[in-house]
């Protein structure tokens, strides 16, 4: 073991990352903080009177369309294309004859843009090689790019949601593909927003304790053409009882006493764990844990059999918290890339579930694992808020899972 | 010190802020959004800055505070998720579970920031000859670590 090789490690482990200096944003985020606490009381008022539509979509500027796109954006789709030829002959020295999509630079131009809180957040398009588009969301200094990896593409509707750190909301940004003139977002709180599609492209924003529940595109006369959704009317439909019964998790599970020699475990107790976690079961060897922290708050992991430390996945308290009714399913499945992975444009799109498990609040009675059609693949019980597929192949064309409740009715989603 | 200092700063050492952020807070977009959120504390808090050490350090500690509470505050991923066991050659996962908080922010520093022993001091509130033996402690945890996955 040599350091040349322990320094090889820690070069791949945080790559030097592409990125642009964002001065203003500095400045603006120093001001805003400063006018925080005199506007908050003003702002929680003002949300309780704007119209939602405002509220949810933040304001989308129609100057901006066709604009074209200054050097600065420009030169981000030149290094999203020499990221795309990296990743082109990487792919090709695995064995992936795949080639990456490549956008016309010089013709970026604007396709809608949002005033939010964060500041203005832009979705610039570019026209893509061979036919298709490519586009680039850009809020400060973040940006993000992606391509049609085919073309003409098969996928009609697509989308993506992101924005955890940010203090405005969340946004929603994807392509709705033929006839598609609108796009109406179904959220967790019952609310609905409406976009616009332009260039194929939608854009809207919410805020940060809600996620959609619904996307379907529609076309100029109001026909419905494509929806991805889960329960109609958002889970604010469900009764009282129903919502408390998604916003609680009431096994006891049994005390598990950490190995506190274990250095793992050490620096989680130095980190606010308590040394004594709660067993909450056990499937096929994988252990699921309910981790009490110092601080009265719990997160959650999960640990296959022989780990030393007993947990080896943890997974704190996110946004929305879990459980609650926005939040029911805590997933903790092992997902890996497919030949077909289409991990460059979204995230999620074309992960393969390997093993599926996770925590699900009482209100949830059963995990369903779909396709990509929606096509339920394997049905898991949840038993004592846990969900596990054992040691079940989890069916090749698995990509999302699905949090039914006793009545069969999906109340959340995994990828969101 | 005015926020002309702290814009140079920021346009000269940016690529190496968010690179070690992102190391301490565990994502890439968390550790960019650290950076700026840090540089923003700095500017509102310039007054404070006495001068009785380099500028550098003082917004150094201000990133590192941002980083680990962004990394606190979006949970705790102890161990990468894992990926098809038979992809991984051995060796290639480094044990960073191993290590303490401040060994991690020490090697992030020194490896991804490339600052000096001083500079690592001042920024995480610790003497320089406590940075080299947590730096060379931290190397030889991974070291055996890594040896013995790749001998076991």
């Amino acid at each position: 073991m040599t350091e040349a090789y322990l320094d090889e490690l820690l070069e791949g482990l945080v790559p030097p990352p592409v990125v642009r200096a964002d001065w203003e944003g500095v400045l603006r985020r120093a001001r805003r903080t400063r006018r925080r606490y005199a506007i908050v009381g003003a702002f929680a008022a003002a949300l309780v009177m704007v119209p939602t539509a405002v509220a949810l979509g933040g304001r989308i500027a129609d100057w901006f369309e066709g604009k074209p796109a200054p050097p600065a954006v420009r030169q981000d789709f030149v290094q999203f294309n020499a990221a795309m030829q990296r990743m082109s002959a990487y792919l090709a020295k695995s064995g992936f004859a795949r080639k990456t999509p490549q956008a016309i630079a010089a013709r970026a131009h604007g396709v809608l843009a949002l005033r939010t809180a964060d500041g203005p957040v832009y979705l610039w398009a570019a026209p893509r090689r061979g036919g298709g588009s490519c586009w680039l969301l850009q809020l400060g200094s973040l940006t993000n790019a992606a391509c049609d990896q085919t073309w003409p593409s098969s996928e009609r509707l697509t989308f993506s949601t992101f924005g955890g750190t940010l203090i405005s909301g969340q946004f929603i940004y994807g392509q709705a593909l033929g006839a598609a003139a609108s796009v109406v977002v179904n959220l967790s709180d019952g609310e609905t927003t409406k976009l616009p599609v332009v260039e194929g492209l939608f854009m809207g924003a919410f805020p940060k304790h809600v996620h959609p529940l619904e996307v379907a595109a529609y076309d100029a006369s109001g026909k419905r053409l494509v929806a991805f959704g889960t329960l109609a009317g958002g889970t604010a439909q469900l009764s009282p009882a129903e919502r408390r019964a998604l916003s609680r998790v009431s096994t006891r599970g049994t005390p598990y006493p950490l190995p506190v020699g274990d250095p793992f475990v050490r620096h989680l107790i130095a980190g606010g764990y308590e040394r004594t976690a709660v067993l909450l079961a056990t499937r096929a060897g994988r252990k699921y844990f309910r981790l009490p922290l110092t601080n009265g708050l719990s997160a959650y992991g999960t640990g296959r059999a022989g780990l030393p430390s007993g947990v080896g996945l943890i997974v704190g308290d996110g946004t929305p918290r879990f459980p609650s009714a926005d939040n029911p399913l805590l997933d903790m499945s092992t997902v890996g890339a497919t030949r077909n992975s289409r991990t460059m444009r979204f995230l999620h799109v074309g992960m393969r579930f390997l093993h599926v498990g996770g925590i699900a609040a009482d209100g949830v009675a059963r995990v369903v694992v779909k396709d990509r059609e929606g096509r339920g693949l394997l049905w898991l019980p949840v038993r004592d808020n846990v969900y596990d597929s054992g040691t079940t192949r989890v069916p090749a064309g698995a990509v999302q899972l699905d949090a039914q409740d006793a009545k069969g009715r999906t109340v959340a989603r995994v990828p969101r | 010190m005015t926020s002309d200092d702290l814009e140079l700063l920021y346009r000269a050492k940016l690529a190496d802020f968010c690179r070690a952020a992102a190391a301490i807070a565990g994502d890439a977009e968390l550790g960019r959004d650290s950076v700026q959120d840090a540089f923003a504390r700095a500017v509102r808090k310039r007054r404070r800055y006495r001068g009785d050490g380099p500028l550098e350090a003082w917004v150094w500690r201000i990133v590192v505070n941002a980083a680990r509470d962004a990394r606190r505050r979006h949970g705790v991923v102890a161990e990468p998720v894992e990926t098809e066991a038979s992809d991984a050659p051995p060796g290639e996962h480094l044990p960073l579970e191993l290590l303490t908080e401040r060994q991690r922010e020490v090697l992030f520093l020194h490896y991804y920031a490339d600052l000096d022993y001083a500079t690592i001091a001042a920024a995480l509130g610790i003497s320089p000859g406590t940075v080299g033996a947590t730096l060379s402690t931290a190397r030889r945890t991974l070291r055996q670590a890594l040896t013995q996955e790749v001998a076991g």
